[in-house]
C-alpha cells in the first residue's frame, strides 16, 4: 500500500496520467495479490493520485487532473507569494483531513446516505449539473457573464461526437472526420491539458525573454500551516467535508463539482467572518483547504454508492468496481449483509491509505519545489512535452487516438491562451466540458420519463432547490461585482 | 467602432451563427426505440447553447472595451517569434510522430525550444548551430535508447531461457537496471562533455546548444523509459523500429 500510494502521488502529479488510469494500470498487479491487499494498493493508488494532482496545481498552475481546478486560484498565487511550502503542507493535511472525514461518514452514514442518493433521478442530476456551472461562472474571473460564455462554450464542445441515445452523429465535417478518433468527442483530458498547461506556456513565455524576472520566488517559506489557522477554518473544513462526501455518494458525478461547490461555500463562509478568515482567490490557505478537503472527501463519499449499490460514485470508483467483481466480490446490499469482515477490511485499507498518502505527500514538499531552480528556457519545453505525451497517454495502446488527443490538447491550448488573453475564465470550460454530456443525458431522460413535459423540473422539490440555488449564485454574484464597481 | 472592442466576442458571435445553422442543417434525432415519443431530441441543447452563446456575446460586444492600457501588453517581437515557433513546431510534432516516430519528434522539439529559448528568439547567426545540435542530440537519444533496448532484450532472453531467473524478465527489474544503465551513461557524457562546452571556453550560443543537448536527450529518455516501460503506453515508433 505505501508504494500504491507514492505511485498514486506520482501519477496524480503528473499531468495525463488521471487517479483512473493509475488505478486502472494497477489492477493487474492488484490480481496477484490477496483480495484485501489488492484492494487496499487501488485505493492507496485513488487516494495518493487525487491528492497528487494539487502538487503541479499549487507548483505550476496546472492541474494534475479535473480534482484540483479550484485549488490553481489560491494554490499558485500562494505560491507566487512564496508560500509554495504552505500550500503543499496545506494541501497535505487537507487531503488527509478530506480522506478521513469522509471514512467517517462512510463507516457511521453508509446506509442513510445510499437511501438519500436513490432519490436522485435524471430531472435531480441535470440540475445539479446547471448548478455546478452557475456556481463555476459566478466564481471565475471578474465577468459572471464571460464565466457562462466560456461554461457554454463547454458543453458545446461536450456535445460533440456522438449521440449517446440515438447514435446520431454531431461532427462537421462528417465525411473527413467521421472515421477518425474525433467521433466519439473530444477527450476531456487532452482537453484540460491544453486548456490549462498548454494555454500557460504561450502566456507565459514572455517570462522567458525577461531575463532577469522569474514568475514565481523559489522560496518555499515554513513548511507547515500554523495550527491556530486550521482550527480557525473548521466551518470550512466542514463545509468542504459535507459537500465532497455528498456529491461523492450521487453516482457519476466525481469531484469537478465538488471541489467548486466547496469553494463557493467557503467564500461565503470567509466573507462572513468578519475578518477571522482572509478572503478567497487572493492566495490564502482557505483557497487551498476547501476544494483539497472536498476532493479527498469524494473518495470517501464515491465508494458509499460503489459498495452499497454496486453504481460507481465516480470513473476511478468504476474500474474499482471491475475490480471488485473479478476478484468474485458483488457489491450491494448482499455484500453488507453476508460479508461485513470484507467491508471492515476495505474500511481499514482506505484509512491506512489515507495515512501514507498523508506521510508520503508531506515528506515530498521539500522535493516538489525544486522544479523551480530550473530556469524557465529549460522548465517550459519539458512541461510542454510532459503535456502532449500525457495527452498522448491517455489513448494507452492506440496511436492514432494519442496523436489524435494531442491534436485536441494543441487546439485546446491555442483556445485557452486566447481567451485567457481577454480576460475570459478557463474553469467554466472544463466544467461544461465534463457535466455538457451529463446534463444532456439526464434532461433527455427526465424529460422522455416525463412524456416530453418539460415543467417536469418545476415540480420536483429538490430540481427547486437546485434551481434556486443557481438563480441565488448568479445573483448573489451580479450584485457583489455592482458593489465592487460602486466602491472602485 | 471596432477598434475599440475586443476580438473574442466577436469570434464568439461568428461561431455562434455557425454553430446555429450547423444545428439546424444537421437536424434532429430521438432515441433508438423512442416510438411512445417523449425524447426532447439531439437538436435541442445546441440550439438553446447557439442562441444563448450568441446573446451573451452580444452583449459582451457592447459592453466589454477594449482598455487603453491593453494595447502595451501586446507581444514584442522576440516574444510573438517564440510563441509561433511554439506553436508551429508543436503542429509539425503531432503531425510527423506516427512518421519518424517518439524519440525522433521528441528530441528535436525539446532541442529546438530550449535553444531558441535560450536565445530569446531566432538569429541567423544560431541558425548553423542550431542544425548542427538538433543532428548531434537525435544520434546521442538514439545511441542511448539502443542501450536501453538490447539491455531490455538481453534481460528478457535470460528469463524465457531459464524459469528459475523468470523475475528477472519482470517489469520492475528491467525498468530499475535500464534506468540505473541509462543514467550512468548519461552523467558520463554529461561529466565529459562539460569540460569543452562551459561558457568560459565555448561561446555562449555553443554552451546553449550544449544545455539544451543535454536537456532534450535526458529528458527524451527519461519520458520514453517512464512512460513506455514503467506505464506501458504504446509510443509511435516511427522509424525507431528496434
Amino acid at each position: 500500500m505505501a508504494i500504491g500510494s507514492i505511485l498514486g502521488i506520482i501519477i496524480g502529479a503528473l499531468p495525463g496520467l488521471t487517479a483512473t488510469m493509475g488505478v486502472a494500470l494497477m489492477m493487474p498487479i492488484s490480481f496477484q495479490l490477496p483480495t484485501v491487499t489488492g484492494i487496499g494498493m487501488l485505493l492507496a493508488v485513488y487516494c495518493g493520485a487525487v491528492a497528487g494532482a494539487s502538487i503541479p496545481a499549487i507548483l505550476l498552475g496546472i492541474p494534475g487532473n479535473p480534482n484540483a481546478i479550484a485549488t490553481i486560484e489560491d494554490g499558485h498565487r500562494m505560491t507566487k507569494r512564496g508560500l509554495a511550502g504552505q500550500a503543499l503542507g496545506g494541501a497535505a493535511i487537507a487531503s488527509f483531513i478530506g480522506g478521513i472525514g469522509s471514512l467517517v461518514f462512510l463507516v457511521l452514514f453508509a446506509p442513510m446516505i445510499a437511501k438519500m442518493t436513490l432519490a436522485f433521478g435524471p430531472a435531480e442530476k441535470a440540475t445539479l449539473a446547471v448548478v455546478g456551472l452557475t456556481i463555476i461562472a459566478s466564481i471565475s474571473g471578474k465577468n459572471i457573464w464571460k464565466g457562462l460564455l466560456t461554461g457554454a462554450l463547454g458543453m458545446a464542445f461536450a456535445l460533440f461526437g456522438t449521440d449517446p441515445f440515438s447514435g446520431h452523429l454531431r461532427i462537421p465535417f462528417q465525411s473527413l472526420l467521421a472515421t477518425t478518433p474525433l467521433a466519439k468527442g473530444i477527450d476531456l483530458t487532452s482537453a484540460l491539458i491544453g486548456l490549462f498547461g498548454i494555454s500557460q506556456i504561450f502566456i507565459d513565455l514572455t517570462a522567458v525573454n525577461r531575463k532577469k524576472q522569474s514568475i514565481v520566488k523559489t522560496e518555499i517559506g515554513r513548511l507547515f500551516p500554523p495550527l491556530g489557522k486550521i482550527v480557525s477554518m473548521w466551518k470550512i473544513i466542514l463545509s468542504s467535508l459535507g459537500i465532497g462526501t455528498l456529491i461523492g455518494a450521487i453516482p457519476g458525478t466525481g469531484a469537478s463539482i465538488a471541489v467548486f461547490m466547496a469553494y463557493n461555500a467557503a467564500q461565503n463562509i470567509a466573507e462572513n467572518s468578519k475578518g477571522k478568515l482572509d478572503t478567497l482567490g487572493t492566495g490564502v490557505l482557505e483557497g487551498v483547504f476547501a476544494p483539497e478537503v472536498a476532493n479527498n472527501a469524494v473518495t470517501g463519499g464515491a465508494l458509499i454508492p460503489t459498495l452499497a449499490l454496486g453504481l460507481p460514485g465516480d470513473a476511478a470508483t468504476a474500474v474499482l468496481l471491475g475490480a471488485l467483481t473479478i476478484k468474485g466480490v458483488t457489491p450491494g446490499f448482499h455484500l453488507f449483509a453476508t460479508n461485513m469482515s470484507l467491508v471492515y477490511a476495505i474500511f481499514i485499507a482506505m484509512f491506512v491509505a489515507n495515512v501514507f498518502m498523508f506521510l508520503f505527500h508531506l515528506l515530498g514538499v521539500p522535493l516538489y519545489p525544486k522544479v523551480f531552480n530550473v530556469p524557465e528556457p529549460i522548465l517550459f519545453p519539458i512541461v510542454l512535452i510532459l503535456s502532449f505525451i500525457g495527452s498522448y497517454a491517455v489513448a494507452g495502446q492506440a496511436v492514432t487516438v494519442g496523436i489524435y488527443n494531442m491534436g485536441i490538447a494543441l487546439v485546446m491550448g491555442l483556445i485557452g491562451y486566447v481567451l485567457r488573453k481577454d480576460g475570459y475564465p478557463i474553469p467554466p470550460i472544463v466544467l461544461g466540458l465534463i457535466l455538457g454530456g451529463m446534463f444532456e443525458e439526464n434532461f433527455r431522460r427526465a424529460v422522455k420519463l416525463a412524456g416530453g413535459n418539460y415543467f417536469t423540473f418545476f415540480t420536483k422539490p429538490i430540481c427547486l432547490l437546485f434551481m434556486a440555488l443557481s438563480i441565488a449564485s448568479i445573483a448573489y454574484s451580479v450584485t457583489l461585482r455592482r458593489r465592487e464597481r460602486r466602491a472602485t | 467602432m471596432l477598434r475599440s472592442r475586443k476580438p473574442v466576442p466577436i469570434a464568439f458571435m461568428v461561431l455562434s451563427l455557425l454553430y446555429f445553422f450547423y444545428v439546424i442543417g444537421s437536424g434532429s434525432s430521438r432515441m433508438i426505440g423512442d416510438e411512445i415519443g417523449g425524447d426532447p431530441g439531439t437538436m435541442v441543447l445546441p440550439l438553446v447553447l447557439s442562441v444563448f452563446m450568441f446573446l451573451v456575446s452580444t452583449f459582451l460586444f457592447l459592453t466589454d472595451k477594449r482598455q487603453s492600457e491593453s494595447r502595451s501588453s501586446e507581444l514584442g517581437r522576440d516574444d510573438l517569434q517564440l510563441l509561433v515557433l511554439t506553436f508551429i513546431i508543436s503542429i509539425v510534432y503531432i503531425l510527423m510522430m506516427r512518421t519518424l516516430g517518439f524519440i525522433i519528434c521528441t528530441v528535436i522539439l525539446l532541442y529546438t525550444l530550449v535553444f531558441f529559448y535560450q536565445r530569446h528568439g531566432i538569429r541567423k547567426n544560431d541558425l548553423s548551430v542550431w542544425f548542427v545540435g538538433v543532428i548531434v542530440s537525435t544520434l546521442m537519444t538514439l545511441g542511448v535508447y539502443s542501450i536501453g533496448r538490447t539491455i531490455t532484450r538481453f534481460l528478457f532472453r535470460i528469463s524465457r531461457e531459464n524459469s528459475n531467473l523468470a523475475w528477472i524478465g519482470s517489469r520492475s527489474f528491467t525498468l530499475f537496471v535500464v534506468l540505473s544503465v541509462v543514467i550512468v551513461v548519461f552523467v558520463v557524457i554529461l561529466f565529459v562533455s562539460r569540460s569543452f562546452f562551459r561558457e568560459n571556453r565555448a561561446g555562449d550560443t555553443i554552451n546553449s546548444a550544449w544545455i539544451a543537448c543535454m536537456v532534450s536527450v535526458a529528458s527524451t529518455e527519461l519520458l520514453y523509459i517512464v512512460f513506455r516501460q514503467a506505464f506501458f503506453v504504446q509510443l509511435a515508433q516511427g522509424l525507431v523500429a528496434w
